[in-house]
């Protein structure tokens, strides 16, 4: 029966004459029969022979035609196209079934580039309960639920985009099933309802064919799905219930199942309750199998809301949905001593020390005029910091490995990246300074207007804290620029006191020039990464090492012991000239201003 | 003086009823009634609705209620009843009594009755435009509830189509109005009201009977204009229901193609034409408008999720336990919705901060705490998802699943070999059903890897013996599992029985035939049979499959090498840059990108910058070169730690594992270079693996090999020096610092750098080729034959590369 329908279609088609093809395609929405027949004879692998090429060969002409209908005929047959594909490879009959491969490889094409070639992609924004929505306004939230989004804010979501594909391979074949999956539940609503049946039946036999199977005996039956009767009955003499050894399994990947899974959801609420459910149970099972955590976080997801769904069960029909009244005992049980989230309120914690670490990173990107005191802020702690840094430096001054210098091309890839190297940078400080500290830093952009408050208070505080090395300063500092700007001043003076700290600590180390060599070209290229933002601060520091050129030890020693503070103190002379906007800093500059250093050292 | 009064009294009555206190309305109606006789009717009117009320709010009109309800109600109706009659209409009241009457009779399931009254009532043709009072606003919400209810109750038996048409509009428009009026009156509560079960099932009832009448576009308009009503404390639990359903409705029936998306409130609001009765609606400026399903459905998510999360209970006693456990399936289900919605789109960073929320109020619910840790090992935050399976696992200890993803990150992640092993162990003791097998090659593998690492001879014969034991079991378990196959093979081959090998990896590639790293050992293992050319085309025939498999393109190269020369061999590598360029390179730049949503600095343990990255070895696309072994691994991270805080090295930025297979890349053309005899070319090689990581010991020792090729062994000693300095495990450099002092004339020297080499790696011939010619020069020629037979005999069986470079398979 069902070959003489499929017959009298393909016949049908061959004999159209060109402007017939829309009622032609008009027809296939609503022809049940049709379907049927073309699913009862794929799934029977013995007409096969006969049958699978004119098929596959016309649902490709379908699918190639510009009619919509057509099109959507084609999609319903692809999870059992998809599995004829897979199964026939892992049974190593391929050859068997080329039309299938083509099939899928031209569906595949047709669907990732649109007309012009390029290649399609789907994609959404993200939304945030920040922003005000037609369904809410972000007043009546907990502050908690607006912050907690912001990271994803209004985030384009893609789907993975897809190249071309000129052959399929063990390599991108999920892939490319992956993606016929997704051109499928894009149309989901539209396809014939009686092909989610099959989808279900044939997910099934992708997700658990040669497995034994636990807890139940392999389907005999769907239970009381309409499609049930007809079509278990056509299909029984290919799946037949005998687990041997010679079913292979068939691999498949996570995406390809997350797909699959969005497609078993649809169906369990469009009339297939029982096929679906008993379909996630096979792909959960192989998820746990597999160790896949993508496919088990859904399929727990879709198994726990089938077990306590508070509006319905897929079974009731209506999708499941069904009214779920408050529960009475609620309202009379709730009383004063019980606590839910919304007891709590949200209190701003303290904004105490941290931020002021903090604020390196954002008053220092914004406002260079307080950057200054972000900097010597930033310093307070050195002391401490250049004493575990000596301690390594011994360490490390004994290994019996000696790496040599990087070549030159590998710094000047270093400044690609400028703000992230900075990023890092101001993490690693944040992280070495302030570890118990250390706080959420999207919160803390938000407060910069207190922080700046917080800042010049703090600054004043230092000031005083600064006037006992001032005077050393003067000192050491012998031909300082008396030019540069107070702010500036002020830096260098911070700086120098580390300097002073660093080299009365480190007095063991000044005997390994070596090390201090190695030292000083790290320092080197990790400056090189956070100069260029900070081309103010670094007009006030060049400024500053044409004075201390004269005492040696200290540049290098400084530069490395205020690691975090790179972006200020490092001896590189050659910046002066370029200092505005050298993202293309030369090595070869870096080379003189590392002699410069090593002259100064011995 | 009465009459004033009684118009005091009056206020206060109405007061009462605004704020549902019906007991004290009763004890004032009565008062009334005692005081002025003329206000007869109002009092009978408001005893009644008290009585009705107060009745209703114990016992809420559902189907079980209705019989109790006809004996219960009876006073309430007789009152009610009397008020129908002239007097009622005369004192303005007889509206009210008959919409109430007709709450009153879809209380009792009379509803037949209760449509009488409503037509008596002559409800709909009450203007829209005067504005009402509260009390007025809830009697004609619940009026419009009701008979929508009654009438979908009705089942219209034998009526004509056109007839049933017709009820279903009346129907659903009783809905709607019941709807618009029931918000408008939850609006003008302050507090926390309770809408009263007839209006809430009306207004979740409204959506659902346009999906029972398979209108779905009219369903979901439903469920969006309610929701787009402002939302006060009274409305907040109806809305958590309404998101979620309207999302599932999203979910569950409608795909891209089907979709329209909503419009702006402010335009419905205008459209309207200024009705009263309609609720108020959102209309901020610059809203958000989803304008495909998958943002309107994330965004219902989102804010049912801060609705469920809000009324969330924390109190563990168990006087609250049901409402905590009520609270709980409210947020879950919005959870799982989530999980569904998200998952598929790679969002899983998203889930992942909604379990970490709710871990507050999960405490000791297995559920919440197993999403928890799997969102963790989908977003590769590996130590942390260790963490939460150990809890989780505690909660659901018949879960054997979790107890496997641990061991699989140890193994794969962590380099905990010994804990992973426990993992297994532990799943094979707890086993339930399916999951015998895996355990047991989970297991091997654990006893596989701590074989390769330990130096010990007893020890490590030990555990590859106990490594069979437990492949062989999970094979006979499960005789249609490859991987068990594989590892089988894997092990026989590490153990240099190489037929055995060759029969176990046959079976495995006749149950996959693609799988990359079975094709893999079985190339190594045909170089190992002396059939280099099978091999040469087992690669080739894999690397059709998998073109961008960078393992098996090395192996090519070294095949190449052996066999066809460097010409080849070279090609082969340009190859492979190639394909680094345009797989890795993205990954070199795009640090502030996609790649940091999955190594979130924020939750690094060590804030290096150098991260740990032992899944070096295995990786999801399964494409990193030579791991050496886990130990190496844990070596190299501890040198590229050492190397970011030491030197003149500053790490790359992006991921180190691109670099880290760029590194190897150059250690292999240096390699290639060197043996078409072009230094100059091969020390430019090294120097640019030495940019990458100085550190390497791989680099190093490529190092050495190059000043060997020149001759300067002093050098090359000084260079194998710091390669094994930096792996002692590495039997190459141990081998080659053995013939540096051998050659450099410091034999002894050489013998126990020679003898250490094989105790790691007792079957490479090379390593005994070496110890035999350093035997000879210190005249042990028994010891120097003995040395050089065993070379000749392991010769054969060696691979072109070490079984062990092989990374680790899981899928």
């Amino acid at each position: 029966m069902a070959e003489s329908i499929v017959s009298d279609w393909i016949n049908d088609f061959n004999g159209l004459e060109p402007q017939q093809l829309r009622s032609f395609a008009a027809l296939h929405n609503e022809n049940h029969e049709l379907s049927q027949a073309i699913h009862t004879i794929l799934n029977d692998k013995s007409k096969h022979q006969e049958y699978l090429h004119p098929i596959c060969n016309q649902l490709y002409n379908f699918y190639r035609s510009n009619e919509n209908e057509l099109k959507c005929f084609t999609l319903q047959f692809f999870p059992n196209l998809i599995y004829l594909y897979l199964n026939s490879i892992a049974c190593s009959e391929k050859h068997n079934y080329r039309c299938v491969e083509t099939l899928i490889l031209c569906a595949y094409n047709i669907e990732v580039c649109n007309e012009n070639g390029l290649l399609k992609s789907v994609s959404y924004r993200m939304p945030v309960l920040a922003q005000a929505s037609i369904y809410h306004e972000e007043k009546n939230l907990h502050a908690s639920d607006l912050k907690r989004w912001e990271e994803h804010s209004n985030k384009e979501v893609s789907w993975r985009s897809l190249h071309q594909v000129y052959k399929i391979t063990a390599q991108n074949r999920l892939a490319v099933m992956s993606a016929l999956m997704f051109i499928f539940n894009q149309q989901l609503s539209l396809i014939q309802k009686s092909a989610l049946y099959h989808l279900c039946k044939n997910s099934s036999k992708l997700a658990a064919q040669g497995f034994i199977k636990y807890g139940h005996s392999y389907r005999s039956s769907y239970g009381n799905d309409p499609m049930n009767t007809s079509i278990s009955s056509a299909s029984s003499t290919t799946s037949a219930p005998n687990i041997n050894k010679m079913t292979p399994r068939i691999p498949l990947s996570q995406q390809f199942l997350l797909e699959v899974l969005n497609a078993i959801y649809f169906a369990m609420f469009n009339e297939f309750a029982s096929a679906g459910i008993q379909t996630v149970d096979d792909i959960h099972n192989r998820a746990c199998y597999e160790l896949y955590s993508d496919v088990i976080l859904v399929t727990t997801a879709i198994k726990n809301s089938l077990q306590t769904n508070p509006s319905g069960q897929p079974s009731d029909g209506l999708m499941g949905i069904s009214v779920a009244l408050t529960p009475s005992t609620n309202v009379v049980t709730v009383s004063k001593s019980m606590i839910t989230n919304a007891s709590f309120r949200t209190k701003k914690l303290p904004d105490d020390i941290p931020i002021q670490i903090d604020s390196n990173t954002s008053v220092n990107q914004s406002n260079p005029s307080a950057q200054s005191q972000a900097q010597q802020l930033g310093s307070i702690n050195e002391e401490q910091e250049s004493d575990t840094n000596s301690a390594k430096l011994q360490q490390q001054s004994s290994t019996t490995i000696v790496p040599t210098q990087k070549s030159s091309k590998e710094a000047s890839k270093g400044h690609k990246t400028v703000v992230s190297g900075l990023k890092k940078l101001i993490d690693r400080d944040k992280d070495s300074k302030d570890k118990d500290k250390d706080k959420d830093d999207e919160g803390k952009k938000k407060e910069k207007e207190k922080v700046e408050k917080e800042l010049s208070k703090a600054a004043s505080a230092i000031k005083s804290g600064l006037n006992d090395t001032k005077e050393n300063m003067k000192k050491l500092m012998g031909k300082d620029k008396q030019n540069s700007k107070a702010s500036l001043q002020q830096q260098t003076q911070s700086n120098h006191h580390d300097e002073h700290q660093a080299s009365a600590n480190n007095g063991d180390i000044k005997s390994s020039p070596l090390v201090l060599m190695k030292r000083s070209s790290d320092v080197l290229s990790d400056g090189l990464a956070t100069e260029v933002s900070f081309t103010n601060a670094v007009d006030g520091v060049i400024s500053n090492n044409n004075g201390t050129g004269t005492h040696g030890i200290m540049s290098p020693f400084d530069s490395f012991n205020s690691d975090s503070e790179s972006e200020v103190d490092h001896p590189h002379q050659q910046l002066s000239t370029s200092s505005s906007a050298s993202v293309n800093i030369m090595m070869d500059s870096n080379a003189k201003s590392l002699g410069n250093v090593q002259v100064s050292q011995v | 003086m009465a009459k004033v009064r009684a118009g005091k009294l009056e206020n206060t009555i109405e007061q009462c009823r605004s704020e549902g206190k019906w007991q004290k309305s009763i004890e004032l109606a009565e008062e009334l009634k005692a005081s002025s006789p003329n206000h007869e009717a109002l009092s009978n009117f408001l005893i009644g609705e008290g009585k009705l009320e107060s009745y209703l709010e114990e016992n809420p009109p559902v189907e079980t209620n209705f019989g109790k309800a006809r004996i219960g109600l009876a006073d309430a109706k007789r009152m009610l009843i009397s008020v129908c009659g002239e007097d009622g209409r005369k004192a303005g009241l007889a509206l009210d009594s008959h919409l109430l009457l007709a709450k009153l009779y879809y209380a009792c399931g009379e509803f037949e009755d209760s449509l009488e009254h409503f037509k008596l009532s002559d409800i709909d043709s009450l203007k829209q435009e005067i504005t009402l009072s509260a009390r007025t606003l809830r009697i004609l919400a619940e009026s419009y509830a009701a008979k929508g209810l009654c009438i979908e109750a009705k089942t219209p038996k034998g009526t004509s189509k056109f007839k049933t048409a017709e009820m279903e509009t009346e129907m659903i428009n009783c809905f709607e109005r019941a709807a618009d009026i029931g918000l408008l009156y939850l609006q003008s509560q302050e507090g926390p009201a309770n809408m009263g079960a007839i209006l809430e099932t009306a207004l979740q009832r409204s959506p659902i009977v346009l999906i029972k009448l398979d209108r779905l576009q009219a369903a979901i308009d439903r469920y969006r204009s309610m929701l787009s009503a402002v939302e006060t404390k009274a409305t907040q639990s109806l809305r958590l229901t309404l998101a979620r359903q309207l999302a599932e409705v999203l979910l569950r029936g409608v795909s891209g193609t089907l979709y329209t998306p909503p419009l702006n409130n402010s335009r419905m609001n205008t459209s309207g034409a200024k009705k009263l009765w309609m609720p108020r609606r959102y209309t901020t400026r610059n809203q958000f408008i989803p304008k495909n399903q998958h943002e309107e459905t994330l965004l219902l998510l989102l804010i049912a999720e801060a609705l469920a999360n809000r009324d969330a209970v924390l109190s563990q006693s168990p006087e609250f336990r049901i409402a905590r456990l009520h609270a709980l399936g409210n947020v879950t289900a919005v959870y799982d919705l989530l999980t569904l919605a998200t998952v598929r789109w790679g969002q899983i960073s998203f889930l992942h901060d909604s379990f970490e929320k709710a871990l507050k109020f999960s405490f000791n619910e297995p559920h919440i705490w197993k999403q928890y840790a799997l969102s963790l090992i989908s977003l590769s935050r590996y130590q942390h998802a260790l963490n939460a399976l150990k809890d989780s696992s505690k909660l659901s200890p018949c879960d054997t699943v979790q107890l496997l993803m641990s061991a699989k990150i140890c193994y794969e992640q962590l380099g905990l070999i010994r804990e992973g092993l426990q993992f297994s162990y532990e799943a094979l003791r707890k086993e339930t059903k399916g999951m015998r097998s895996r355990a047991n090659l989970f297991i091997g593998i654990g006893l596989q890897q701590l074989a390769i690492t330990t130096t010990l001879k007893s020890e490590r014969d030990l555990f590859s013996r106990q490594a069979i034991e437990a492949f062989e079991k999970a094979v006979q378990i499960d005789q249609n599992d490859y991987l068990s196959e594989y590892y089988l093979a894997l092990q026989h081959a590490i153990n240099y029985n190489i037929t055995e090998a060759l029969v176990h990896i046959k079976t495995a590639l006749m149950l996959r035939a693609e799988h990359s790293q079975s094709l893999h050992l079985f190339a190594l293992l045909l170089t190992a049979n002396h059939r280099p050319n099978e091999a040469m085309r087992i690669i080739e025939d894999a690397l059709d499959e998998f073109p961008d498999n960078i393992n098996l393109m090395h192996v090519r190269a070294h095949l190449e090498l052996h066999m066809k020369g460097s010409e080849q061999a070279l090609n082969t590598l340009q190859k492979m840059i190639g394909l680094w360029k345009d797989l890795y390179e993205s990954q070199t730049q795009a640090i502030s990108g996609s790649l940091n949503e999955f190594h979130d600095d924020r939750h690094s343990e060590t804030k290096s910058v150098v991260q740990y990255q032992p899944s070096l070895i295995s990786d999801k696309d399964s494409n990193s070169i030579h791991p050496a072994s886990l130990a190496a691994s844990r070596v190299d991270h501890a040198l590229s730690e050492a190397a970011s805080s030491l030197s003149s090295f500053t790490p790359r930025p992006g991921s180190p594992k691109a670099w880290s297979i760029q590194l190897k890349i150059w250690v292999l053309l240096a390699d290639i270079y060197l043996s078409s005899e072009l230094p100059n070319e091969a020390e430019n090689c090294i120097q640019e693996a030495m940019s990458i990581n100085p550190l390497s010991h791989h680099v190093m020792y490529m190092k050495g090999k190059a000043n060997v090729y020149l001759n300067q062994w002093q050098e090359a000693k000084q260079c194998f020096l710091n390669a094994v300095s930096a792996n002692p495990l590495f039997p190459e450099a141990l081998r080659a610092l053995g013939e540096a002092h051998y050659y450099l004339g410091e034999p002894r020297l050489a013998e126990k750098y020679l003898k250490d080499a094989a105790k790691i790696d007792p079957n490479c011939p090379n390593i005994w080729y070496t110890l035999g010619k350093v035997m000879e020069s210190l005249d042990d020629f028994t010891a120097s034959s003995d040395c050089m037979a065993t070379s000749l005999q392991l010769e054969p069986s060696c691979p072109v590369l070490p079984f062990t470079s092989i990374n680790l398979a899981f899928d």
